[in-house]
């Protein structure tokens, strides 16, 4: 819980009053009973008028005042807990965002995304139980126990035998629930992961036919689920009936040895009553003592996995001096191996020198290392060997921001961001003008914007209109042009356009960026061989750098590639 | 965007309470989703669960008879009190047993009657789901594809996850509840009454002080519950939206920019959900002061009363339980409705379902396709996903059986759609698509299926061992069988290599294969099926050239003696096809072959010349 040591220092003061107003308010609730008690003994059996009136107005004044504490300690509970839910969001999402590459690879996104939403809750929720019945509980408990002592001690006996059978009771069930709980969770993520995967196969479900295997795999799991469900329920099921017939047999019991004790004069009715109300009021308490020991399991869930993600590396630091920077690259002999990878180097010994305002494609397979050069030329990682060089600058010794601030890239997968186009394309460059974004639009073959009902103003995102796959990777393209970067690397972005267009939008690149160094990530042969110069990479190695015709000469592996590509597939 | 769906989790419900009462913090006036048509949906429910009508009934009457005993035990053991004679402090033992085994044995019945109710509604209920899981299960098995398209997956496993869970346990459980509540109220109102008519009015005074209590605090409450869950919405579609990109948010150095809106939002929600818990937070405290001062109240009536008349000492203690025990299901009810009408949506959302517009069923005069040979034929074909966006206009052609036919053109452009058109995943709008001259729509589509072998531009493996995913297509094909087939399609020498041969363990998920092993499993699981028509939908797309060569040799040798459509980006793979069609603007632009194409110096031409790395004229 050091973890939150930061939080609580914040709010110690609403924090420590909100709890002193629960235990205060737990013992006005305690002396409920008492006070009835002394109404019963004193009033109503001694048929005494004054002594019912006093004994009633001390019991109103207890509850007020009971009840003050309580919307006292509502309105801290509820502003302390959600103040310190939102501090708690607020500095997760500054240090996700802030992450390293390699810790932003360790946790997969949706999880990040659970963390922060449900994790969160979770722990507001939590911080506002311990101001509500976490502290009530067990002094409604221990305080029931002693206050019953108190009003009579022999008899109070009894009691202590009801508490300890009701606590073995639950004990039990608790042990042999929690077990088939984790049965019950494996259970029902089966059902899920047989229904997810038949939703991404159902085309081959139906292309073959196979609705029985299907059916047979489903059914098989969803049977387990029901005996699983079944026997996790029965226990709770079965004893929960069986404290309420020992609260039962303690009433039971209390009031006739109570009679025998009154006729002895050692107890009265009022206090044969009172302990009655006790006995429920502790066997509550308990319910809830059980119910914050499952809140406090899952609480615990949540720490740890918030704690993971303060424990992640941030970023590289913002330092190094600030430089003008050229779009000059030079990789010299630059070995990476990914840190959350198998170990072994996703790109080896890699050294190539691109000149400012030069065109360089990277072709090669998938998982070559292609993309790996991005990242690594924006800084995302670091090398673990080898230096790599921007306008003549060691990366390592420039601010990471001015790095970033120098590549422009356009990914793989186009991902924008609810908001307009034009706020999409303005991610390059927020001040730029109407002309310079339209401008960027048009390079990257983007006409399709205009004919939008809204042109640049439609929305995108779950409110929006809806893009295609090609679309989107115009708007990420132009988004990247906007940039102005001296250098622009497009990973594989033109994809899901067609050759045509393809074709013109690298022409319009080199035509327009004429100054700019542009990197083309692809697979396809022919859009690679337009570029000054191709560099070929097979397993993490460079296996060709040169124009088309240089490699056409001396790379078997380029000379593959273009075969299978442009030739006909008769020829193999 | 990220799945909607979020993995249900199992919570365990706390000891004591029957599983699923009160579970969970629902708070009352936290808003809840209305359902658009309560009563139908409500009436479908209560047909459902006829289906167990027996034992629903026989809970129903088992409740009910409960409800009714602890009403009564109150009364006994205030009672019991009248025993304890003040003045000599003597007690009538023999009338004090009598009634302590009258409460002892409503103890008991009671303790037999929920231990068995208790079983008996956890099976129904687990049965019920079950029931309902599979029902859905097995209409998903029936829907047609467009559903599969329009619907994200997240949504439809949420509604067979959690919202078939809803109808059950919320259900069941709260309409029980209800239910006993309601006969506590009445059973407790008409005890009090038959006990004493003045303490039963200082008892009724809870009614409307409870009831103005709500009212001050619900429409606060509300106003702020809304507000925050719109203010809620928004802050995780800001924080899903920016870590799924968070790679861009940190090329384009935006981490500030969404920091500052992220804090805007943040503290908007923190103060409406302080509010919220406020307002709604002081609903218990005040209720308990009312309850105390209805005590209170009817301790001095009580003594009043019992002081100038002599009532018993044990009919007062009587009826300050029942003060304590009224207003509790009298709250509890009002938050009951708010429960079942969002659990009647949730049904709501599985009836959608299970009411879909299923796959036509076959004609009844549909036929059983014998030998078929594979000629494809589309005439005058139309068709759109949604009538505003004609997607096919008009198409025709005629594919002899043997042919290789390629479709090329711009994503979007209609060449899957053609696919789905003859494997009859979607149906035409107009024009009929013919196999072996029988339309498609006359052939029964178990027969209709056989026709084809598909692999398709995902590679989906199940999850199960090698062997099984192989022989997927073709169930009661034999081990030697199988891998005849990988070996047509060049996977026996990679699977052979692998530890455990073709009983190595696969998913979905798991990365022990490549991309182009996963590609080749699939097209071995082509070839054993065996059928007249191929259809390959980008099977080669993202593979190392080495592995494409062998993709493309399995490829050759599945097309001999076989009609195949081609869909593919890279030209290479399709200049060979006997016949080449262009598809763009919902029209065959162009067909002919590789060299008739490039002599017309057309679209496909300056395909070609432009993946070639030259720019189209």
């Amino acid at each position: 819980m050091r973890l939150y040591s930061k939080y609580f220092n914040k709010y110690k003061i609403p924090f420590i009053t909100a709890i002193l107003c629960v235990a205060l308010e737990s013992v006005c609730d305690l002396l409920g009973p008492t006070l009835m008690s002394n109404i019963i003994n004193t009033g109503i059996a001694q048929s005494s008028m004054s002594n019912v009136l006093y004994w009633g107005a001390r019991m109103l004044l207890v509850t007020a005042i009971g009840a003050c504490f309580a919307v006292i300690r509502n309105n801290l509970a509820s502003t302390v807990s959600q103040r310190m839910g939102a501090d708690l969001r607020y500095d997760l999402f500054r240090k996700i965002i802030y992450f390293s590459e390699e810790s932003a690879d360790k946790i997969e996104s949706g999880s990040l995304i659970t963390r922060m939403t449900n994790d969160t809750a979770q722990i507001t929720q939590f911080v506002n139980g311990i101001m509500r019945i976490f502290i009530k509980a067990p002094i409604l408990c221990v305080g029931g126990i002693v206050l019953a002592s108190i009003l009579n001690l022999k008899l109070s006996i009894i009691i202590y035998a009801i508490v300890a059978v009701i606590a073995v009771l639950i004990v039990i069930s608790m042990k042999l629930s929690y077990p088939r709980f984790s049965q019950l969770q494996k259970a029902m993520d089966r059902v899920n992961s047989t229904v997810q995967e038949y939703l991404i196969g159902v085309r081959l479900v139906k292309a073959f036919g196979t609705y029985d295997i299907e059916t047979d795999k489903f059914n098989d799991a969803n049977s387990n689920l029901m005996k699983k469900g079944i026997s996790s329920q029965m226990i709770i099921t079965l004893i929960s009936p069986l404290m309420t017939l020992t609260i039962g047999l303690g009433t039971v019991i209390v009031i006739y040895v109570g009679s025998r004790m009154f006729e002895v004069n050692q107890a009265n009715p009022g206090d044969i009553s009172a302990f009655t109300i006790y006995m429920s009021q502790i066997l509550i308490s308990l319910i809830m003592i059980t119910n914050i020991f499952n809140t406090f399991v899952r609480t615990k869930a949540s720490t740890a996995r918030i704690r993971e993600i303060f424990e992640c590396e941030g970023d590289f630091a913002n330092l190094g001096e600030h430089k003008d920077i050229n779009g000059d690259i030079v990789f010299d002999n630059v070995t990476f191996a990914y840190p959350n990878g198998s170990g072994e180097p996703a790109i080896k010994g890699l050294s190539f020198e691109v000149k400012s305002g030069e065109n360089l494609a990277i072709i090669g397979p998938t998982g070559s290392g292609k993309s790996t050069i991005a990242w690594l030329l924006m800084r995302f990682y670091d090398a673990n060997s080898g230096r790599i060089l921007i306008g003549g600058h060691d990366i390592r010794e420039l601010p990471v921001e001015d790095v970033r601030k120098n590549v422009a890239i356009v990914p793989q997968k186009p991902m924008l961001f609810s908001g307009t186009v034009a706020d999409n394309i303005r991610w390059g460059d927020s001040e730029a003008d109407e002309e310079a974004l339209r401008r960027a639009a048009a390079m990257a073959q983007a006409d399709f914007i205009d004919r939008m009902e809204n042109g640049f103003d439609s929305m995108l995102g779950s409110a929006g209109v809806n893009v295609s796959g090609g679309q989107k990777q115009r708007i990420s393209i132009a988004r990247g042009i906007l940039k102005n970067a001296p250098i622009l690397i497009l990973d594989d972005a033109t994809s899901a356009l067609d050759a045509v267009t393809e074709a013109k939008v690298r022409d319009n690149l080199r035509s327009g960026l004429c100054n700019r160094t542009v990197i083309t990530i692809t697979q396809r042969c022919g859009t690679a061989m337009a570029a000054d110069k191709i560099l070929v990479m097979d397993n993490g190695v460079r296996v060709g750098f040169g124009t088309h015709e240089e490699l056409m000469a001396n790379c078997e592996v380029y000379k593959d590639i273009y075969r299978t590509q442009i030739e006909s597939s008769k020829e193999i | 965007m990220a799945e909607e769906y979020r993995r249900q989790e199992v919570r365990m419900p706390a000891v004591g309470m029957r599983p699923g009462a009160g579970g969970g913090p629902h708070n009352r006036f936290a808003p809840t989703a209305k359902p658009k048509n309560a009563k139908g949906t409500l009436f479908r429910i209560i047909k459902i669960y006829l289906r167990w009508a027996k034992t629903i009934f026989m809970a129903m009457l088992l409740t009910g008879l409960s409800s009714f005993i602890s009403v009564w035990i109150p009364y006994y053991v205030g009672k019991s009190f009248n025993t304890f004679d003040m003045k000599s402090r003597r007690v009538d033992t023999d009338a004090l047993i009598g009634t302590l085994m009258i409460v002892l044995a409503f103890y008991i019945c009671n303790w037999l009657i929920s231990f068995i109710n208790g079983v008996l509604m956890l099976k129904v209920s687990q049965k019920l789901v079950y029931v309902l899981r599979s029902e859905f299960f097995a209409k998903m098995q029936k829907l047609p594809l467009e559903f599969y398209d329009t619907r994200s997956h997240g949504d439809t496993m949420s509604r067979i996850t959690n919202d078939v869970d809803n109808i059950s346990s919320t259900i069941a459980q709260t309409t029980t509840q209800l239910l006993s509540s309601i006969i506590t109220l009445i059973g407790s109102l008409s005890v009090m009454i038959s006990l004493n008519i003045p303490l039963t009015f200082a008892v009724l005074l809870c009614v409307p002080l409870i009831g103005l209590l709500t009212k001050a605090i619900a429409s606060r409450s509300r106003m702020y519950f809304k507000a925050q869950s719109t203010s809620l919405g928004q802050l995780n579609g800001l924080i899903e939206e920016n870590i799924l990109g968070l790679k861009m948010v940190k090329a384009f150095g935006k981490q500030e920019d969404i920091l500052k809106e992220f804090e805007k939002i943040n503290s908007m929600l923190c103060e409406h959900s302080t509010k919220a818990q406020i307002w709604s937070g002081y609903m218990m405290p005040l209720m308990n002061v009312i309850n105390n001062l209805v005590f209170a109240v009817v301790a001095i009536i009580g003594g009043v009363i019992s002081v100038r008349y002599g009532v018993a000492v044990g009919t007062v203690v009587s009826f300050l339980s029942y003060s304590k025990q009224f207003a509790m299901p009298l709250n509890s009810i009002a938050g009951m409705f708010n429960t079942i009408q969002s659990a009647l949506a949730g049904a709501e959302r599985v009836f959608e379902i299970l009411d879909y517009r299923e796959e036509p069923a076959d004609e009844p005069d549909a036929v059983d396709m014998t030998q078929p040979k594979g000629k494809v034929v589309f005439d005058n074909v139309s068709f759109s996903y949604n009538k505003s966006k004609p997607v096919l206009q008009n198409i025709s052609f005629s594919v002899k059986a043997g042919e290789v036919v390629a479709l090329v053109g711009e994503t979007g452009a209609g060449k899957t759609t053609i696919v789905n058109l003859i494997t009859r995943f979607y149906d035409t709008d107009s024009g009929t698509i013919y196999i072996d001259d029988t339309p498609i729509t006359a052939i029964k589509r178990s027969s209709l299926r056989k026709c084809f072998s598909v692999v398709l531009q995902d590679t989906c493996l199940f999850t199960g061992t090698i062997m099984d995913n192989i022989r997927y297509s073709q169930k009661d094909a034999t081990d030697e069988e199988v891998i005849r087939a990988a070996k047509i399609a060049r996977a026996h020498d990679f699977i052979s290599r692998l530890p455990k041969g073709y009983y190595t363990m696969v998913s979905g998920s798991t990365d022990n294969l490549s991309q182009g092993q996963r590609q080749l499993i699939a097209i071995a699981r082509a070839v054993l099926c065996d059928s007249p028509i191929l259809i390959l939908d980008e099977a080669t797309s993202s593979v190392d050239t080495k592995t494409e060569k062998e993709i493309q040799r399995a490829l050759l040798s599945l097309m001999k003696n076989r009609t195949s459509f081609l869909i593919a980006h890279r030209l290479s793979t399709i200049r060979d096809a006997d016949h080449i069609m262009v598809i763009g603007n919902g029209r065959i632009m162009e067909s002919g072959n590789h060299e008739s194409l490039m002599e017309q110096k057309g679209i496909y031409y300056n395909m070609v010349m432009s993946q070639m790395g030259n720019l189209p004229a």
